[in-house]
């Protein structure tokens, strides 16, 4: 296949999923091999980077996904008014850092390092589908462990935990960075 | 006091401590905490009166702490601290601190990725009704009832009547009637706790119910009380319960 035409091809499989999509996803529709796919999406990506084109390419959760170019959205906005999403109190921010990077991790854990109780936080933040419940951690009381969701991940554009921007200090004596 | 701060506005003692802190421009250390818990001690003074005892909870359990800092940072005694063992060191409460500032800044970054995240839009997808994926087909055929009847018959005799069991009923969860709870009140304002659970409810379905009611009124999702003793028990949702979560 021509490399222009498995370019457009990307970009019409993009377009219809309309969610991440893993280059393993992409070498099935395709019948081709991720070597190829990784290749298209390269060259899909120098294609878009022409100021002619609106959207770009970007890693998110796992996958690639197409998006409107940032630049755009003050018009996006205008044309299709969305709901805005009511912001996360500083309350909510703090307790969902503390979990991005310590995951997995009780309440309790959590509140000791905040200082206060984060019941109601938890219970806002897993409404949002920001966090989940992961397991139990194997301790006294069995309590629940939680974690990030892949929601997470795509509400802060990132592909992977490893993408959180690294914290400035970690002492010595914690050793459980992002998992 | 120039002007006021409320202790509303701080999501729990560290990050009012962070705040005197960093405006006290002091670096975070055992002396630095030593130096700011008068202010400390002023707000949480000054909150006190009108705050419901709740909120200020927090911040009062800090206050002792501080208290014990100060005199240890003020007064070096004589004695190796934590000679009895349970005793926090300013230098346990200070690392505390920090760890604190790692995540609150965490967070300040986070949310100025979320930020940049809302600027983009993902392109729509097709939803899987307009492309008719995985759709069921109907199959359309004609079918003799009087075949149908044949085909019974022959295969009828194949099938034993089950064996008999015994129907162990399910008992709920915590975590079920909470939400089931949750979704009744989300059609009815009140509800009677005997009219939820139905008057010939078992224990085994009593008592995760009853706990669901005390887990949602402990979440300030319902308001509870009861007219007489031992009477009814009054379940209402609470209008204002889902946002204002201050910590």
């Amino acid at each position: 296949m021509h490399s222009e035409s498995l370019t457009a091809l990307l970009e019409a499989l993009l377009f219809a999923a309309g969610r991440p999509l893993t280059t393993k996803e992409l070498a099935n529709a395709t019948g081709l091999s991720l070597e190829d796919i990784e290749m298209g999406l390269e060259e899909f990506r120098h294609t878009l980077a022409d100021p002619k084109r609106g959207l770009v390419l970007r890693e998110v959760a796992g996958g690639v996904q197409l998006f409107t170019r940032p630049e755009f959205a003050p018009y996006v906005r205008r044309l299709l008014q969305p709901v805005e999403r009511v912001r996360l109190s500083q309350a909510a921010l703090e307790t969902l850092a503390i979990i991005a990077y310590r995951q997995p991790i009780t309440r309790q854990e959590i509140e000791a390092v905040r200082g206060v109780r984060v019941d109601q936080v938890l219970f806002t933040l897993e409404e949002r589908g920001l966090i989940a419940e992961v397991g139990r951690k194997d301790a006294p009381g069995r309590p629940v462990l939680y974690g990030t969701t892949p929601a997470f991940l795509r509400s802060l554009g990132l592909s992977s935990l490893n993408d959180l921007p690294p914290l400035p200090v970690v002492r010595a004596t914690h050793d459980t960075g992002p998992a | 006091m120039g002007y006021e701060i409320r202790l509303e506005n701080f999501n729990g003692p560290f990050d009012l401590l962070c705040h005197l802190i960093d405006e006290a421009k002091l670096d975070i250390c055992a002396v630095s905490l030593a130096q700011v818990v008068d202010q400390y001690l002023a707000y949480v003074e000054a909150a006190a009166g009108q705050a419901d005892l709740d909120a200020v909870g927090d911040f009062l359990v800090m206050a002792a702490r501080l208290l014990v800092l100060k005199a240890r940072v003020l007064l070096p005694s004589p004695q190796p601290a934590n000679e009895e063992g349970e005793e926090e060191s300013p230098e346990q409460l200070v690392d505390h601190l920090r760890e604190y500032k790692i995540f609150r800044d965490a967070a300040a970054r986070l949310a100025g990725l979320m930020e940049k995240e809302a600027d983009y839009f993902p392109a729509p997808g097709l939803s899987l009704a307009e492309v008719g994926v995985k759709k069921a087909v109907r199959p359309y055929v004609t079918i003799d009832p009087a075949a149908l009847a044949t085909a019974w018959a022959k295969v009828a005799p194949l099938f034993q009547p089950p064996p008999p069991v015994t129907i162990i009923p399910d008992t709920p969860t915590v975590q079920e009637e909470i939400k089931r709870l949750t979704r009744r009140l989300r059609q009815v304002p009140t509800l009677e706790f005997r009219q939820y659970v139905g008057r010939r409810a078992r224990t085994t379905r009593l008592v995760p119910a009853f706990l669901a009611v005390l887990e949602l009124w402990h979440r300030r999702k319902v308001l509870v009380w009861q007219t007489v003793r031992f009477g009814e028990i009054i379940i209402a949702r609470r209008e204002d319960g889902t946002c204002t979560a201050s910590h």
